[in-house]
């Protein structure tokens, strides 16, 4: 069905280039996030999918058919914003209404004051669509209200509902949450991932949250100024990171990165641990990355020892942030409740990292593979 | 305890500063209900203070006095009635008669005269016409023009913005000749639209209208977009709700303006006195030769006035409430 089709679109303001030759393909009642820190370009991307923004050259298709000049209505997206941008006038039904009245009605039908009474029956039919969108978002009692007297989740459904009254084929979501308070944020991604699976419409979301692009989208595609860097799965693009930067970008604490060299014979080194774990290149300046819950406490195998600077508390969690004597960089480790025992800030701590798991990553930051233990089964 | 002297000294001040801006209407309300002699001395025939109401001492009603005084035919009937009476004697009965008819209490004697000698209700009617129809025009030009200046791209929008701002420095006084000229070649003056047109573009608007819609976020207009509006129902639909406040900011100088207005009614009606707005209507009362009636000319002045504090009491309620962007986060 619906299938939007982004091939290699420029953008820029003057002389800043927002967006590089960017092409990505979005099938079909997927949900598809768009992440990236603010500035990457991402809610432009969205924009010109909707039709707000024109490119400087590029083409947008969608379901095969070129919709590059084509308005924003005409090509049937809908949108949903940040601040909501419900109409403040306008109660909610009257703001569901609103994009139904304006693809079904005449211009003299929605004349103001005497319009309505030419266009009874179609008005009807209008409400109808408005009372079913408004059972699925549980919005009922709500109709007659503005939007000045709603929750901010309420706005957020209503919102929600102007955008499905129309039955798009894509819905386009800018932050929607990031005015939600946290525990709000949190229920609505489920609410959102339930009605994506009941809807099975194309969702296209746009966030600079990573947990939200984790937790809801079937693939998520991470922007760093104006280019896709990782278009994939979401656990894909968690293990796999095809640079540094998508690699710290995604993952809560960041990824502990680190200078690391191999000797002649293909042997890791990290600072002034020498590994027995052999790697495919010899004699190279490279980075290594390891996630703060690939470490092991207390074993005395690969050693390393840290002093910790500062402990977050997550209830379920600790991150510990230690300095370690031989390292530049600061490391951040995960420890769980239960092996969270008497530690404090200045305590001592041993830890050997899960070499199973290191990323490794050239002097330019992109990764490759250089294990021969993890990744060899790909290689071949 | 602290005593800070500053707090009497402010007040003194906002109090005296209050007491300059009323008292002319203060005198205004005040010989409004006083006749000619109580406010050129202050007080009444019998030496009594006229006070804010003045005394309400009868006076005789000159226009009444001079339309009714007794004709030849008159007094020739009353004395075939009267035999015996010289026809002195019988025109100063008559006289006598048209005097005591005459006598009014000063306050109705101005307002009455106010509504008879001018033709108020009509000006009053003209003054509605004139200032709403310049009011909604200024609407129709500005708020497209605002909107177009405050949030579509293309180029020289600065430079349109520029000449809007410099317009603003220029007075009408300097261009009401060739405004005149130019409506006098069209045929147009002593009509309506002379009172109209040159005020349907009002530059203050487009500044003030384009000032609020930089505060309405951007969101709005995407979203009208995406819901299938085109640039012109975004303007009327979208834009216009949320701008009522500063909209009404907008009526009261626009409304204030024109209803006042002296000077511009004064340049191009100079013939048909059906056209007169409410301030012409104090002309009627300026007699040159025999001195200006301040009673009658303040009467009109307090019936002009009137109406605009009823509306400016009734508009302030709504200002304070305004239209919030309730519908944003």
């Amino acid at each position: 069905m619906s299938n939007i089709l982004v091939k290699e679109i420029y953008k820029s303001y003057g002389n800043t280039s927002v967006i590089e030759d960017i092409s990505i393909e979005i099938k079909s009642k997927e949900f598809i996030t768009l992440v990236g820190p603010s500035g990457c370009g991402k809610s432009t991307l969205l924009r010109i999918i909707a039709g707000l923004e024109q490119i400087n050259s590029g083409k947008i298709y969608i379901d095969q058919k070129d919709v590059t000049f084509v308005r924003p209505s005409d090509r049937n997206l809908a949108m949903v914003f940040q601040s909501y941008a419900l109409y403040p006038h306008l109660t909610v039904k009257e703001n569901m209404l609103t994009p139904l009245k304006l693809r079904d009605l005449s211009s003299f039908q929605r004349f103001p004051l005497i319009g309505k009474y030419f266009a009874k029956k179609k008005l009807e039919k209008l409400d109808i669509l408005v009372s079913e969108t408004a059972e699925i978002l549980r919005l009922k009692k709500l109709l007659n209200r503005k939007p000045g007297q709603l929750s901010g989740g309420q706005r957020q459904r209503a919102a929600l509902g102007r955008a499905m009254v129309r039955k798009p084929i894509a819905f386009l979501m800018d932050e929607p949450l990031s005015n939600l308070d946290a525990a709000l944020r949190v229920h609505m991604r489920s609410e959102l991932s339930e009605l994506h699976k009941k809807l099975g419409i194309t969702f296209i979301y746009v966030t600079h949250d990573q947990a939200e692009a984790l937790t809801m989208s079937n693939r998520m595609a991470v922007m760093m100024d104006g280019r896709i860097l990782q278009l994939d799965e979401p656990n894909k693009i968690y293990s796999e990171p095809n640079c540094i930067k998508v690699a710290e970008f995604i993952g809560s604490p960041k990824i502990n990165i680190l200078p690391a060299t191999t000797d002649k014979l293909g042997y890791l080194s990290i600072g002034n641990f020498k590994s027995n774990f052999k790697t495919k290149i010899k004699n190279t300046k490279i980075f290594i990355g390891f996630r703060s819950e690939n470490i092991i406490l207390n074993k005395k195998t690969n050693q390393f020892n840290g002093r910790v600077k500062h402990i977050e508390n997550l209830g379920s969690d600790y991150f510990l942030h230690l300095k370690v004597k031989s390292l530049s960089n600061k490391i951040i480790i995960r420890i769980s409740q239960c092996d969270f025992t008497n530690i404090k800030v200045d305590s001592s701590i041993d830890f050997s990292i899960n070499l199973e798991k290191i990323l490794f990553f050239d002097v330019d930051g992109v990764r490759f593979n250089a294990s021969y233990h993890t990744f060899q089964k790909k290689i071949a | 305890m602290n005593y800070d002297i500053g707090q009497p000294i402010k007040h003194f001040l906002l109090v005296l500063g209050a007491i300059i801006v009323i008292l002319p209407f203060y005198s205004m309300m005040s010989y409004s209900f006083q006749s000619q002699g109580e406010i050129e001395t202050g007080k009444n025939s019998k030496g009594e203070k006229a006070g804010f109401l003045g005394t309400q001492e009868k006076i005789v009603d000159q226009f009444c006095f001079k339309s009714n005084t007794p004709e030849k035919e008159e007094v020739n009937s009353l004395m075939l009635k009267m035999p015996g009476k010289t026809e002195r004697e019988v025109y100063n009965i008559l006289l006598k008669d048209v005097t005591e008819n005459c006598l009014k209490k000063p306050a109705y004697m101005n307002y009455t005269q106010a509504f008879t000698k001018a033709p108020l209700l009509r000006y009053l009617l003209n003054g509605v016409i004139v200032t709403a129809s310049i009011f909604l025009l200024q609407v129709v030009v500005a708020l497209p023009a605002a909107y177009a200046l405050a949030k579509l791209r293309f180029v020289g929008r600065e430079f349109i913005f520029t000449l809007v701002l410099l317009c603003l420095l220029i007075p009408i006084h300097a261009v009401a000749l060739p405004l005149y000229i130019m409506l006098a070649k069209l045929g147009l003056t002593n009509s309506y639209a002379a009172l109209i047109i040159p005020w349907t573009i009002s530059v203050f608007g487009i500044f003030l209208m384009r000032q609020f819609f930089m505060t309405v976020p951007d969101d709005y207009i995407d979203a009208g977009r995406m819901d299938g509006m085109s640039e012109f129902s975004i303007i009327w639909r979208v834009m216009l709700p949320t701008a009522v406040p500063a909209l009404l900011a907008f009526a009261i100088f626009s409304v204030v303006a024109h209803w006042n207005d002296y000077f511009w009614p004064r340049v191009v009606i100079t013939g048909d006195p059906d056209l007169f707005t409410p301030p012409l209507g104090m002309r009627v009362f300026k007699q040159d030769t025999e001195g200006d009636l301040h009673g009658p000319m303040m009467a009109v002045a307090v019936t002009i006035v009137t109406p605009l504090i009823v509306a400016f009491l009734i508009a302030q309620k709504r200002f304070i409430e305004g239209i919030t962007f309730s519908g944003m986060k």
